[in-house]
């Protein structure tokens, strides 16, 4: 079969492509997997940045709780006891804070002091006594509401 | 090709700027505040509970609601430099405090005069 002079196959032009391919493809695998650690660092940071925000809601949410909120028992003279929380009155406080804030979702519960964290979300706790003058940890877990 | 380099170039930079940035110290929560936090509440625990009534003479019952303290939280509690929480980890000879260690004045009031003591809590080395 004859080919007309144009169209024949020519060795150089088909050497240089290849060696331009072989050469682009290195660089295209270097950039990807570049793109690919920036994003892992990017998440990282972001992971740690939220994490350090919750954390910084949690203490205060848990201090909130701890000496002004609706569960501190006030004595007879009219003053807050701080640390001294009255159990049953836990729950409002924790529809309060839920409702105020929109960003977290946060649990606040009163455990024995060995018992572990609730659940799995992050958890803070404080060092209370109940209504029985017993020793007990608050617990203050949160999450994004988001997640 | 010098576009490319200079892509290349900024992807690189962009890479360790933010991994630099990422790993500065202001990025981690800072856990002293907490500490400090809890410290108090130790002191406001035992304040609450009666444990301080007779200062500086520990009663048993405060040494056992510091173990408990102790077996629930790790922490150790010193009141003028003295271990008052019984167990081995904050007593033995070889024990003592970390660099965690949260040391606050407090005022006690008796029956006619008031005194400064020092409380620390900590967690053991």
């Amino acid at each position: 079969m004859s080919v007309s002079s144009n169209q024949q196959f020519n060795f150089k032009k088909a050497f240089i492509t290849y060696d331009a391919l072989l050469s682009i493809m290195p660089i295209m695998f270097l950039i990807v997997f570049i793109i690919q650690v920036m994003a892992y660092i990017n998440n990282d940071a972001i992971y740690t940045l939220q994490k350090r925000e919750l954390f910084n809601f949690l203490v205060a949410a848990a201090d909130y709780t701890v000496k002004k909120s609706d569960a501190v028992v006030v004595d007879s003279l009219g003053n807050l006891q701080p640390n001294l929380i009255d159990e049953s009155k836990l729950s409002s406080v924790n529809k309060n804070i839920s409702m105020g804030v929109s960003k977290f979702k946060i649990n606040i519960s009163l455990n024995d002091l060995t018992y572990g964290p609730p659940n799995d979300q992050i958890c803070i706790y404080r060092l209370v006594v109940d209504t029985n003058k017993e020793i007990k940890k608050l617990y203050v877990c949160g999450e994004y509401a988001n997640s | 090709m010098q576009t490319l380099e200079a892509i290349l170039s900024f992807l690189f930079f962009f890479m360790f700027a933010t991994y630099t940035l990422s790993q500065m110290d202001y990025t981690k929560p800072n856990y002293e505040l907490y500490r400090y936090q809890l410290a108090n509440d130790i002191w406001r625990c035992l304040y609450l509970t009666g444990g301080l009534s007779y200062y500086p003479l520990l009663n048993s019952e405060a040494e056992n609601k510091l173990g408990q303290i102790y077996d629930g939280t790790g922490l150790c509690v010193y009141l003028q430099g003295v271990p008052t929480t019984i167990r081995p980890n904050c007593i033995s000879s070889g024990g003592g405090c970390s660099e965690e260690k949260i040391t606050m004045k407090k005022i006690w009031f008796n029956s006619f005069s008031a005194d400064v003591m020092t409380f620390t809590v900590c967690t053991p080395k």
